[in-house]
């Protein structure tokens, strides 16, 4: 057999690309100034990437049936472990995003995201199985049983507080819904739901996130508290030009003018360092990427793996496009990561193993 | 569907695309000079000022160290750093507070709170060693002797509200600036030029390091024509007799001025102590005020000469034409005085003993016209252009002033009060000594002036050839000497000194207050070397400024620094 029946070499050679990108920010943002003063965190990450190379050997080797039958429990240890981190919260007087175990602390709302595509696609391949004429006005099987499950989640992450997993739990919600239910007076009903919904969230905001979404409306109104990484990260974009200031020469990145560089704002780093060059060849990379994803969804012919592809799709679509349209000032700041280029262990082990998926899947169509 | 999907997928990158090609492309270099600003700081240097010497080549004004008590901005102990300098410097905590705020300049700039000379406390505040102190040492203006210097010389301040128009090109609000005296009329040779240190920074503002260094040059260096000697000299005496007035010696033949006092005067060193200033402000003796060129006076009987010399050149008396005084002077009317009895007299006795009467019908017998055109010849009603600020012109009146400013007609009453230097006549003691240069070096107008020399480049002598008769303006002079050498002579009293003085005194009468006392004169006669010019605001009588005078040049000669007052 072939080596490219085996595995999507496109979408690999990108990945091998994004990586390097990602490898030569990191090294950047964490080098100040002559020193490796984040030295511990690169090495962090390195092995973090390792830990997602097995990981996504383990899941493109698996039979991905197995996540069907995975789903619902894997639904329910990302809703007690989220609830864990609540209880822990209230105990410790806090916030509280994390738990460790064995020492190494963990995200469970980046758990969460893999539970979610899971279950969806469990709830719409499930659905596909029903008739065609059956489905179109089946509101029950289409839209409440699927939202159930996902608002509760929903609901804990954005208590956590979490507006930014919550954005993608909606939004692979809608994505699906629209994508595989093809009613589309389901999908009007889900989407004045959220509508109707959004009050009720405004309330629930902790002020620091409402000054967030103000802010994005002025930065200005407040430069040197709340809208100044929006207005340091526009000005190291934009002083990246055509060609960028080179490797390890972008003042503002350098300089740390940008808080979480090495999170969430990690495009600054590419764009000042690599210019608008630099961005093009790695959005092009992320279209490569996306592109071969959805390819690989739509080559099977298996309904589930269908269903899992694309709903991997939209949530890396949904994370690169809000990471970097937030890093430019188009949304608001969200805590969102860019998928394998920012750091962070639970989304690069969430990243690798929905890429082994879609991989698995991949492999796994030649076969139906 | 997967057709649709891959539209979306490029969509959504390419809004990605089109935004950062505006903000890269479009905008891009806007942004970067944005980003320059964020990390690119200057931290000034001040330079020195220049040093203002006196005709010996001994500074008037200085730069001295002082010391500065400085705090970073961002410092965490703050409060405890304030309370500990106001204890050893035994200042109130609430002016350094007050100081902090005003003088922050940027995040990463030490922030001066108070500036202080005293070494012992420096030293002490040192041995504390105070966490989050800094003691700079600075240069300070110092005057040296800051009373009797005080209007003369001027004082400097960081940039005032009048000036921060100034901002725009390019001056900073810590600079100094001249703000009176000679150091405002040459603030832009005495101020040097600011160096600075261009240093990257972080987000922080903390530096990370040096990239530039332009050292900071200094200001150019004024030598003046001034005598620190007998500018103090003529200080204490005013201020022993604490008589508001003015002393001026001058050059005839250059104009430069050797003595400028102003009496009440101020301490030019304290005038950064805020307390003292609004003092000196609601002062009643106006201490700011440089009376020999901004305070206006009636000039009384100084202006005489100048009658005497419109009588001469236009040859309506001659020497032997003589006018009765019999104390009071009838004119439609009108009774005028004069100050005593003097009989009949001639031009030169009439200006030795100072008759009014004779003046009278003087006047009246020249006219108003040609004494105002000779007034005016002599530098009267007219900016001298003398090398200080604010300089005021006086009043001379005419006819045709009048009727412009007061809608009145010119009375020969007019004509009578203005013979004596009455009226409304107003001139300023530099004018006085203008005028008296005049009959000194032989019809020749100079332009007083303080500084010869910008480093080491002489500025030259201004001075106008008048159109005068030389014979007029040698029996004018000849009167002026009777002044003083005549036994009746008003100012007889400085015969004794052996100077060979000759002047006119002045017992000008005022609406407010008691009359002002004046003498202007030259000496020696045959030679003159000096001017001089001693004014005494509500001094009573011309007799007091003799007085004044005399002590003066006798303290002055007798130290020797009349006969050998060249520049070394």
């Amino acid at each position: 057999m072939k080596l490219n029946k085996l595995i999507d070499l496109k979408l690999i050679v990108s990945l091998l690309g994004i990586l390097i990108f990602s490898l030569l920010s990191l090294y950047s943002a964490l080098h100040t100034q002559g020193e490796f003063s984040g030295r511990n965190i690169f090495v962090r990450q390195i092995i973090w990437l390792g830990l997602g190379g097995v990981v996504l050997g383990i899941f493109y080797l698996l039979d991905y049936y197995i996540l069907y039958e995975l789903s619902i429990p894997l639904y329910l240890l990302s809703l007690v472990f989220l609830i864990a981190v609540e209880v822990l919260g209230r105990i410790r007087m806090g916030a509280q995003r994390w738990i460790e175990i064995f020492g190494v602390t963990f995200q469970p709302s980046e758990l969460a995201k893999l539970a979610a595509v899971l279950l969806l696609a469990r709830f719409f391949s499930g659905y596909l199985k029903i008739p065609y004429h059956n489905r179109r006005h089946d509101f029950w099987e289409g839209v409440v049983k699927p939202f159930l499950p996902l608002g509760i989640l929903a609901f804990f992450i954005f208590t956590q507080p979490d507006l930014g997993t919550t954005l993608v739990i909606v939004f692979l919600f809608i994505f699906m819904v629209f994508t595989l239910s093809r009613s589309r007076k389901n999908a009007l009903i889900i989407i004045s739901f959220i509508i109707l919904l959004m009050p009720l969230g405004w309330k629930l905001l902790k002020p620091y996130q409402k000054q967030r979404l103000m802010v994005f409306l002025n930065p200005y109104q407040d430069p040197l508290g709340a809208g100044y990484t929006m207005i340091q990260s526009k000005i190291a974009v934009g002083s990246g030009r055509l060609w960028g200031k080179g490797f390890l020469a972008g003042t503002q990145n350098q300089l740390n003018f940008i808080p979480a560089r090495h999170t969430d704002f990690i495009f600054t780093v590419v764009a000042e360092e690599w210019g608008f060059a630099g961005c093009l060849l790695l959005l092009f990379l992320y279209y490569v990427f996306l592109r071969r994803i959805l390819a690989v969804a739509f080559m099977t012919k298996d309904e589930f793996g269908r269903a899992v592809s694309l709903g991997i799709f939209a949530l890396f679509l949904f994370h690169i496009f809000v990471n970097i349209a937030m890093v430019l000032g188009v949304l608001p700041v969200v805590g969102i990561p860019l998928p394998f280029l920012s750091y962070g262990g639970s989304f690069t082990l969430v990243s690798f193993s929905l890429l082994g998926i879609a991989l698995n899947v991949y492999r796994k169509s030649n076969y139906f | 569907m997967e057709e649709r999907l891959k539209k979306l997928t490029i969509a959504v990158l390419l809004v990605l695309v089109i935004v950062l090609g505006y903000y890269q492309i479009v905008k891009g270099d806007y942004f970067f000079k944005k980003s320059r600003l964020n990390y690119l700081r200057i931290i000034p240097q001040k330079s020195l000022r220049g040093i203002i010497y006196d005709r010996h080549h001994q500074a008037l004004v200085k730069n001295t160290l002082s010391f500065q008590a400085c705090l970073f901005p961002h410092t965490p102990q703050r409060q405890k750093v304030l309370s500990a300098l106001s204890r050893v410097l035994q200042v109130e905590k609430k002016i350094l507070e007050d100081n902090f705020h005003k003088n922050i300049i940027a995040p990463f700039i030490p922030v001066p709170v108070y500036t202080f000379s005293s070494v012992d406390k420096a030293i002490r505040l040192e041995e504390k060693n105070i966490e989050g102190l800094i003691i700079k040492v600075v240069p300070q203006r110092e005057v040296v002797s800051p009373f009797a210097l005080a209007q003369v010389v001027g004082y400097v301040q960081s940039m005032p509200k009048a000036l921060s128009y100034l901002r725009k090109y390019g001056f900073k609000t810590y600079q100094d600036f001249g703000i009176s005296g000679l150091e405002a009329y040459y603030d832009d040779y005495l101020r040097g030029k600011e160096g600075g240190v261009q240093v990257e920074v972080n987000s922080r503002g903390e530096v990370r390091g040096v990239l530039g260094k332009v050292k900071p040059q200094k200001g150019k260096d004024l030598f003046t024509s001034l005598d620190l000697r007998m500018q103090d000299l003529a200080y204490r005496l005013l201020e022993e007799k604490r008589q508001r007035g003015v002393i001026l010696l001058m050059d005839p033949y250059s104009g430069e001025i050797m003595v400028m006092v102003s009496y009440p005067s101020f301490n030019a060193n304290r005038i950064s102590d805020a307390a003292y200033f609004r003092r000196l402000l609601r002062n009643s003796g106006y201490p700011f005020l440089n009376r020999s060129l901004q305070g206006e006076y009636p000039p009384g009987s100084v202006f005489k000469p100048v009658v005497a010399l419109a009588a001469l050149e236009k040859k309506k008396v001659s020497l032997a034409t003589k006018f009765f005084c019999d104390g009071t002077f009838n004119f439609k009317g009108t009774k005028y005085r004069c100050w005593s009895v003097h009989g009949w007299q001639s031009l030169l006795g009439a200006l030795a003993v100072s008759c009014d009467i004779y003046f009278y019908n003087l006047g009246l017998r020249v006219g108003v016209e040609p004494i105002v055109y000779y007034a005016r010849m002599l530098g009267l009603g007219a900016l001298s252009g003398v090398d200080l600020p604010q300089e005021r012109r006086g009043l001379l009146p005419s006819p045709a002033w009048k009727r412009h400013k007061r809608h009145q007609s010119w009375y020969k009453g007019d004509t009578i009060n203005l013979s004596i230097g009455q009226g409304y006549l107003l001139v300023t003691p530099l004018q006085i000594a203008r005028l008296m240069s005049v009959f000194a070096n032989g019809g020749y107008l100079v332009r007083p002036h303080l500084v010869r020399k910008i480093e080491s480049v002489s500025l030259g002598v201004k001075k106008e050839k008048l159109h005068l008769n030389p014979a007029g303006l040698r029996w004018v002079r000849k009167g002026m000497r009777f002044v003083v050498s005549r036994e009746n002579g008003t100012a007889h009293i400085l015969e004794d000194l052996g100077l060979e003085i000759a002047g006119k005194t002045g017992t000008a009468q005022t609406s407010a207050g008691p009359s002002h006392g004046w003498f202007g004169g030259f000496f020696p006669y045959h030679n003159p070397k000096y001017v001089i010019v001693v004014f005494l605001e509500n001094g009573k009588s011309s007799h007091n400024a003799c007085i004044l005078a005399k002590e003066f040049l006798k303290e002055a000669k007798d130290k020797g620094w009349l006969s050998n007052n060249e520049t070394q």
